[in-house]
């Protein structure tokens, strides 16, 4: 087992990391956050030139090639930097597109101009029915669907659920912005017997669906990471009572244990990333990964923003971008508890589990 | 002795004891026995008896996935620790991590098997009936022990924030 980065992954982690910085700057996110759609054209333009959006897509299709660990290390850069960019929607879009074979499909989206949408929701907030090839209903809370190209969505079809692929533009796809909690893009969209195309069942769901999740683990990563670092330099400086306040064993001992909160997640999420990497399914490990995200990111933006005092709610101090960011992240696609109760029952389903 | 009481260099002695330390801490918290019991545990919860499963119940699931989640990443942490002690990287920081990480995990999921296995769990080794031969009654009452064995929490957390985190250092009186 080896657990360094290898040094193109490292090299990949710098570029993507530098460039995503130098976009994300407090005040430019601000502008963004302003202008009513929290998305980065330029920042996306230029992550596509450099074929960051593509990592993971074989080269023969027009992507960059590489796997699906190397898209999560960007991933983790995307949260450290809470850019404002849907690479995990577009990315993992992408990646389903080539695994369900549709190639012309993928080939098209990446090269399009825009960003592809993805849910993998199939609760009471998805009333999609497929009917003679077309979808009709209304399913909340898409990531980064206004403006998107296209949408990857589950329906309804006979007894079970289907994964399609859905264009945006088309007059029976109608879309009301909604916002989500770190202020990113979300859409409420409504389909009157709109164009589709199947792109596979359950099973096909449920990979999207774990990708999705390794993905959102990978992002929430570097979400902590970052908010610690942030909280470390205030607490190393700030002074209450004439010493600095990371001088305060109550002080301290919170961060200590938020840095063993983030060494454990960076950790999972690695593992889960890797699994992905190498096999199709990894349901148990995901589950677990997506547990301890929740967690983690609930805990430790608690501490961070705590020690800050007020200054941690600022919206002129960077912060608060990483606890909206940090709780987004724990219900994407599922939360702590309802991981666990999946994980649960794969655990009464396979009486060999071992946590080895 | 005195040579005013070296502690740094000469022949290196104290980097031989600290890097020790690190080693020893790691080895406290091998997850093997957790492991081992995990696997009774789930033996036992899969047990038809009087046709009905103790894992068909929702909160034996529960406990079940988060002892599963905790002991997974344990069993990765020390895998990262064992790697960095290999190529010489391992910080004195991961070391006390790894530490509280391993205490809590342990405190916690000895606690939700015990739970799982019901009133019996709390049987004393030898008694009639005693589940797991009384392993976990054994576990819990040694997990505490950890908090301090091989250096009190609170100091290993103060080592992860100076060293980890590089907070202010402060001098304890």
């Amino acid at each position: 087992m080896d657990f360094g980065l290898q040094e193109t992954e490292r090299e990949l982690c710098d570029l993507a990391e530098s460039m995503l910085r130098d976009f994300s700057t407090p005040e430019r996110l601000l502008k963004l956050e302003e202008s009513g759609l929290r998305v980065d054209r330029e920042l996306w333009v230029a992550l596509k030139e450099a074929g960051i959006t593509t990592i993971g897509i074989d080269a023969e299709h027009g992507g960059t090639g590489l796997g699906f660990g190397e898209a999560c290390l960007v991933l983790e850069q995307a949260g450290r930097t809470v850019a404002a960019v849907p690479l995990l929607t577009h990315g993992i879009a992408l990646q389903t597109l080539q695994r369900a074979g549709a190639l012309e499909e993928l080939r098209r989206f990446i090269v399009a101009e825009g960003w592809l949408a993805a849910s993998a929701r199939t609760d009471r907030g998805n009333g999609l029915q497929e009917a003679s090839g077309r979808l009709t209903g209304t399913v909340s809370a898409v990531p980064y669907a206004p403006e998107s190209e296209a949408f990857l969505l589950p329906a309804r079809a006979g007894g079970g659920w289907n994964l399609y692929l859905v264009p945006a533009r088309q007059p029976s796809v109608r879309i009301e912005g909604q916002l989500g909690t770190d202020q990113s893009p979300m859409g409420q969209l409504t389909l009157e017997g709109a164009q589709a195309l199947k792109l596979g069942d359950a099973m096909l769901l449920g990979w999207l669906r774990q990708r999705l999740i390794a993905g959102s683990c990978a992002i929430q990563s570097g979400v902590v990471e970052e908010a610690i670092k942030l909280t470390t330099a205030y607490v190393s400086e700030h002074e209450a009572f004439g010493v600095k306040v990371g001088t305060f064993q109550a002080v301290s001992q919170r961060m200590a244990d938020a840095y063993i909160d983030s060494m454990a997640l960076q950790l999972m999420s690695r593992h889960v990333a890797s699994l992905l990497a190498a096999q199709n399914d990894a349901v148990a490990d995901v589950m677990a990964a997506k547990m301890l995200a929740g967690d983690v990111g609930h805990r430790v933006l608690a501490s961070c923003q705590h020690v800050h005092g007020g200054v941690g709610h600022d919206r002129g101090y960077p912060l608060w971008r990483y606890a909206v960011a940090a709780k987004q992240n724990e219900l994407a696609v599922t939360s702590s508890s309802e991981a666990a109760a999946a994980l649960g029952a794969v655990i009464a389903a396979q009486p060999a589990l071992v946590a080895l | 002795m005195p040579a005013r009481n070296l502690i740094g260099l000469e022949n290196g002695g104290w980097a031989v004891i600290t890097s020790q330390l690190n080693r020893e801490r790691l080895a406290l918290m091998n997850p093997g026995i957790a492991n081992l019991v995990y696997s009774k545990v789930l033996e036992h919860v899969h047990e038809t008896r009087d046709g009905a499963r103790l894992v068909d119940q929702p909160w034996v699931q529960m406990n079940m996935a988060r002892i599963y989640a905790a002991l997974k990443t344990l069993n990765l942490a020390c895998r990262r620790q064992a790697w960095g002690i290999a190529q010489g990287t391992l910080t004195a920081a991961e070391a006390s991590a790894i530490k509280i990480l391993g205490y809590e995990t342990f405190l916690s999921v000895f606690r939700q098997m015990l739970e799982v296995l019901g009133p019996d769990a709390t049987l004393r080794r030898g008694s009639p009936g005693v589940p797991l031969e009384g392993m976990l009654d054994v576990l819990y009452r040694t997990v505490p022990v950890y908090g301090f064995a091989g250096g009190t929490n609170e100091v290993m957390r103060d080592m992860v924030a100076q060293m980890g985190l590089g907070l202010p250092r402060v001098k304890r009186a």
